[in-house]
């Protein structure tokens, strides 16, 4: 009850200043985004002839109904992406914050070793080819849904963010867990990981985020159409136009225009693949609690 | 078994830590480690029936086609400081964002303010390049009908590059401020809020807690992400610097990095080794940078650094 | 509690543990996951068991073709249906892989990179390029197999043809059949065309049309009277004079039998102050400098004319493409270039292990007319229908249409007509290829693995001025500080080279 009252008595003190900074700045990310859903809602020709605007004319679901028109390749893309999302960001954050404690304890003695081990792969890389070539003939992950998870699953700047937060903890509470008979793993799981939450959904977050996104794998290594994520379907069609149009005066047969998707289908695909992404982040911010970590320890 | 307990300190908690961190070491052995052997190709002429063991070595000549470039120095600067100016920045900003993040108080409002501020990381950078475009257009472009409604005269900013180290970090900070000042938001979460009430007694100005409780609590977080970041100012934000500027060469003086230069010169050759070479030259820049970065931040306060 | 977490701690270090092995070792599970990729496979293996217990053929071998475009939605039905024919034609199976064409060159590399073993990939001089496959060996000499299994493919060709796949003697690509001999064309909206009254048929030179532009200026503000050209490749102003050698850096007169190199700064100096004139003369679009994407505009119809190659039929085509209907003017005339033939091949790889079969199928597809159109058309009554003998007309909604692919798939002239192309144009189209005027340096290939380093450069700073000329207000400025920085690539190295080779050439004959 104290700590409401406390909130409220400081709600209070919120500047108006810092409502309009972060309205004005608000809309100035807001409106870019509607831009987006009224193209998508547009139709082609109008776009062409009146250009972008705030707010749709008149609503076209042209777009849409191209999408949905086969609806099969949109669901199975959402499962494929909600499953590596889910998954991956799971493993990454779990193995991630596994590495980061340890890292973060001064007693390992492997500790300076394994900082360096995981910081080399962030700055020198074998290039493409060769973990193309890897993945292809060594580990045969092509067609393998595990190839859209597993290559980036150590994100090693999360480690060293994740380290961060573990060191700044209290050293007493993890000493006195160890007093009671705990092991590393009960620190690690009962002290460590609760007192992190913040970080942790913040990582996992991030994490997420980049996952939804990615594509690039899906594109070297997925020919199977059922395995296919939703970005990927999204970065081909915008990809497939600009390759089009900057080899239209070599080809020497035309193109057939009809073919090619126009801006409105483009940005309405857009607009489905980050939807659900958008409705996930209320759900991590819950995390945001202050007085959540240390101090609630503490009382 | 009483001796090598002696050696090893904590020898079960070592191992218990060692457990804990082996998923992390055996992935990257395999999807990091074991793919570096992609690096001989910048000293190869890589012929396919070869493979890239076979192929002939060629000593440094793939590197002689970045060298000699008569742009090489061009590009080489505008990444380093196009990505200093980026990274110094974006961090002010994010820092700044969090920081005015954590004086909302209501919930209701953090968690709108935040959603929407994370919008534009969103937009893939082809999509901000058509937004960048509606607002930039010399003739329909938003922003040249407003100089023009006021009496000024229209820029054609595609063909002003004096104009776009500040256009191009205007639109970063925007697309990635939300975003990035997640985690400080998380890491002002973690302060203890006695901290902050013992403060309120004493009667500190705002200011005086920012100063002296909420900026040295994300101190740590900070450097990490400066470090890191600086780990990688020798690399370009490709999708950025070769979308926005519609790649347009009117603009190259101010925006070409080395990705993009790269992209362009061997686009149409696909030649593995040069642009092996030009990678490893990234690298070994980016690891200089990153050591005397980390050795700075050592001598300041050995807990932050990296190593 | 303490055991929970390791039970835990172990359940999560297991289940890394697991997938790492199915990553490395266990491929059983890896196939289970993509059981829906390989079922193809195993489909074709299982008629395969079946046709060999009926017959006393050899199992049918499976020749994987990539080829670029979009994959059709029952690409795997008529691939099935196709393969029949195959087998009983050639006892070969086609397993044909379509690559998104903003994907094909790095899946190209990367895949032969990797030894990967597909067997027929498609090439040119624009895209998957056939001088960087071919300095990195990627393609296997086929010279021998062709003069075996190829012997119909070959006699079907103009003179001269295979040679643009040659290199150094060795046959590394076969040129597709299509349209050869280079001649560009102006295409106009039929509408505008009557409207303004253009009843030019032929011209040697672009502003022979500018009284129609003016008009259109003048007249009809919503339009443009012309598409630019992004790249250099299409310019009714050098190619009247010149023929391009060396990715588009180094020239040679047509009518010149010294073969003296020139460096295109000199031959583009005309095509860029036309350019310039369009853009300070409103014929292009204002900003056409900085729009990168031009799909909106071509679709409402807001550019009247453009330029394209021109063939028997281009108008048609053009106008099915562009959904309304056009008319076609020449430019110049038709011209068979050193390199023509090069716009489209197919070669096979060097990893490839069934290049006999490999060959085999693509000359059956190359004369084969039955074969080729349903490769491209599909399932007669599933797919399109007969109109009459030589033309076709596709169902509604067709789920499977590669015609528009024609050019990539060896010989264009065997495709059924679709209704709006009229009989006789593949021997039109065949009789300019045979007719037209050819080259001095017909059969000529340049090597390019001595200058790469200064191609790469100059392929950096040429784009760096792609598109300036409509742009800049003071062209001849802007054309010397072009010419600086090329000289500075290396331009006039790569001029020596091939005034070397050139040379070197022209001595052995």
């Amino acid at each position: 009850m104290t700590v409401n009252k406390k909130h409220k008595r400081k709600a209070e003190k919120t500047s108006w200043l810092v409502h309009i900074f972060f309205i004005l700045f608000g809309l100035v990310c807001l409106i870019p985004f509607i831009t987006v859903i009224s193209i998508s809602l547009t139709n082609e020709i109008e776009l062409a002839n009146n250009g972008f605007s705030i707010f749709p004319g008149k609503a076209d679901l042209t777009a849409y109904r191209y999408l949905l028109e086969n609806p099969k390749i949109v669901i199975d893309a959402y499962k494929i992406t909600i499953f590596i999302t889910v998954v991956g960001t799971f493993l990454s954050t779990l193995l991630v914050s596994m590495a980061a404690y340890s890292l973060s304890r001064k007693r390992f003695i492997l500790r300076k070793v394994l900082n360096w081990y995981l910081f080399i792969p962030t700055l020198f890389g074998g290039g493409l080819a060769a973990s193309y070539v890897i993945n292809t003939q060594y580990l045969h992950l092509n067609d393998n849904i595990w190839v859209l998870i597993l290559p980036g699953l150590i994100g090693v700047f999360n480690v060293f963010m994740i380290r961060t937060f573990f060191q700044q903890l209290p050293e007493s509470l993890f000493e006195a867990t160890k007093m009671d008979g705990g092991s590393e793993y009960t620190v690690y799981f009962r002290i460590a990981m609760p007192l992190s939450k913040p970080v942790l959904a913040t990582v996992a977050f991030l994490d997420a985020l980049e996952r939804w996104n990615s594509w690039y794998n899906a594109m070297l290594y997925i020919r199977n159409k059922e395995l296919v994520p939703l970005q990927y379907l999204l970065q081909k069609m915008m990809r497939e136009v600009s390759s089009i149009l900057s080899e239209m005066d070599n080809m020497p047969s035309g193109i057939d225009i009809k073919e090619l998707p126009g801006e409105n289908l483009r940005m309405a695909m857009l607009v489905v693949s980050i939807g659900p992404m958008m409705c996930f982040f209320p759900f991590f911010q819950k995390y945001f609690v202050k007085g959540m970590t240390v101090g609630s320890v503490k009382g | 078994m009483k001796r090598k307990k002696l050696k090893i300190p904590h020898l079960k908690d070592n191992i218990q830590l060692f457990t804990l961190a082996l998923p992390a070491i055996v992935l990257l052995a395999v999807f990091s480690y074991w793919p570096m052997y992609g690096i001989i190709l910048a000293f190869k002429n890589y012929k396919v029936p070869l493979g890239m063991w076979g192929s002939p070595w060629v000593g440094l000549k793939n590197f002689l086609f970045f060298f000699q470039a008569q742009d090489a120095w061009r590009v080489t600067r505008n990444t380093l400081l196009l990505n200093f100016l980026f990274i110094t920045v974006t961090l002010v900003c994010a820092v700044g964002f969090a920081l005015l993040m954590f004086e909302v108080k209501s919930r209701t409002h953090v968690k709108v303010y935040q959603t929407v501020s994370i919008l534009p990381n969103f937009l893939s950078w082809v999509a901000v390049s058509y937004m960048s475009y509606a607002l930039l257009e010399p003739t329909k472009g938003i922003l040249n009908r407003v100089i023009e409604s006021m009496g000024g005269e229209g820029i054609s900013w595609y063909a002003e590059p004096e104009y776009w180290p500040v256009i191009l970090l205007i639109i970063k900070i925007w697309h990635g401020v939300g975003i990035g000042s997640i985690v400080y938001y998380a890491a002002l979460m973690g302060v203890d809020s006695e901290l902050y009430e013992a403060a309120d007694i004493d009667g500190a100005t705002k200011l005086q807690k920012i100063r002296y409780i909420s900026l040295p609590c994300i101190v740590p977080i900070i450097t990490i992400r400066l470090i890191m970041a600086i780990g990688k100012i020798f690399r370009g934000d490709f999708g950025l610097f070769y979308n926005v500027t519609r790649d347009q060469g009117t603009l190259y003086p101010t925006t070409d990095i080395i990705d993009t230069y790269v992209y362009r010169a061997l686009m149409n050759q696909g030649n593995v080794g040069m642009s092996s070479a030009v990678s490893l030259f990234q690298s070994v820049v980016c690891f200089i940078t990153l050591m005397i970065t980390n050795s700075v931040v050592k001598k300041i306060n050995p807990e932050n650094s990296l190593f | 509690m303490k055991k929970k977490m390791i039970a835990l701690l172990m359940a999560g270090v297991m289940a890394v543990g697991m997938l790492a092995g199915c990553g490395s070792t266990n491929r059983s599970s890896q196939s289970e996951s993509s059981t829906k990729q390989s079922s193809a496979e195993s489909e074709t293996k299982s008629t395969v068991v079946e046709s060999s217990t009926e017959e006393v053929k050899e199992e049918p071998v499976t020749v994987t073709w990539w080829m670029y475009g979009g994959a059709a939605d029952e690409h795997d039905l008529v691939m099935e249906e196709l393969n029949k024919l195959l087998v009983e034609k050639i006892n070969v199976k086609l397993d044909l892989v379509m690559i998104a064409s903003s994907e094909f060159d790095e899946k190209v590399r990367l895949a032969s990179m990797a030894g990967e073993d597909f067997d027929l990939v498609w090439t040119s001089n624009w895209k998957n390029h056939f001088d960087a496959n071919v300095s990195r060996d990627a393609f296997m000499a086929i010279e021998d197999i062709v003069a075996e299994y190829g012997q119909e493919m070959v006699a079907s060709m103009p003179d001269g043809l295979l040679d643009v796949g040659k290199v150094d003697g060795h046959l590394y690509a076969i040129p597709n059949q299509q349209i050869l001999a280079r001649q560009l064309g102006v295409y106009v909206q039929k509408e505008y065309a009557e409207k303004y009254n253009l009843t030019l048929t032929h011209i040697d030179d672009i502003s022979e049309m500018y009284d129609f532009f003016d008009q259109i200026v003048a007249n009809e503000p919503d339009v443009w009277p012309l598409l630019g050209t992004k790249g250099m490749t299409l310019s009714i102003e050098t190619e009247k004079i010149y023929e391009s050698l060396a990715n588009g850096y180094v020239f040679i007169k047509k009518d010149d039998d010294n073969l003296t190199a020139v460096p295109e700064v000199i031959a583009r100096e005309e095509l860029f102050r036309t350019q310039n004139e369009w853009y300070k003369r409103g014929y292009v679009q204002p900003d056409f400098a900085t729009v990168t994407d031009t799909t909106a505009n071509a679709k409402a119809g807001k550019y009247i004319c453009h330029l394209a190659t021109y063939k028997p039929g281009g108008a048609e085509e053009v106008s099915n493409q562009q959904g309304r209907e056009y008319i076609v003017i020449p430019a110049g005339e038709p011209y068979l270039q050193a390199t023509s033939g090069q716009e489209t091949m197919t070669a096979v790889n060097v990893n490839s292990k069934n290049p006999e079969a490999a060959v085999k199928l693509l000359n059956l597809v190359y004369t084969d007319k039955e074969v080729f159109n349903m490769l491209l058309s599909g399932i007669e009554g599933v797919h399109y229908n007969k109109i009459d003998d030589t033309h076709i007309q596709t169902v509604e909604n067709c789920k499977y249409n590669y015609a528009g692919n024609a050019w990539k798939f060896g010989n264009q002239f065997l495709a059924y007509y679709n209704p709006q192309q009229i009989d006789g144009t593949w021997e039109e189209t065949d009789k300019m290829n045979r007719e037209s005027e050819v080259s001095p340096i017909r059969g000529f290939a340049f090597d390019s693995t001595n200058v790469q380093a200064e191609l790469a450069q100059l392929d950096a700073v040429s784009a760096e001025f792609s598109k300036g000329q409509y742009i800049a207000e003071d062209i001849d400025a802007w054309m010397k500080e072009r010419a600086d920085k090329l000289e500075k690539a290396g331009l006039s190295k790569v001029v020596a080279e091939v005034q070397a080779q050139l040379d070197a050439w022209k001595a052995s004959k």
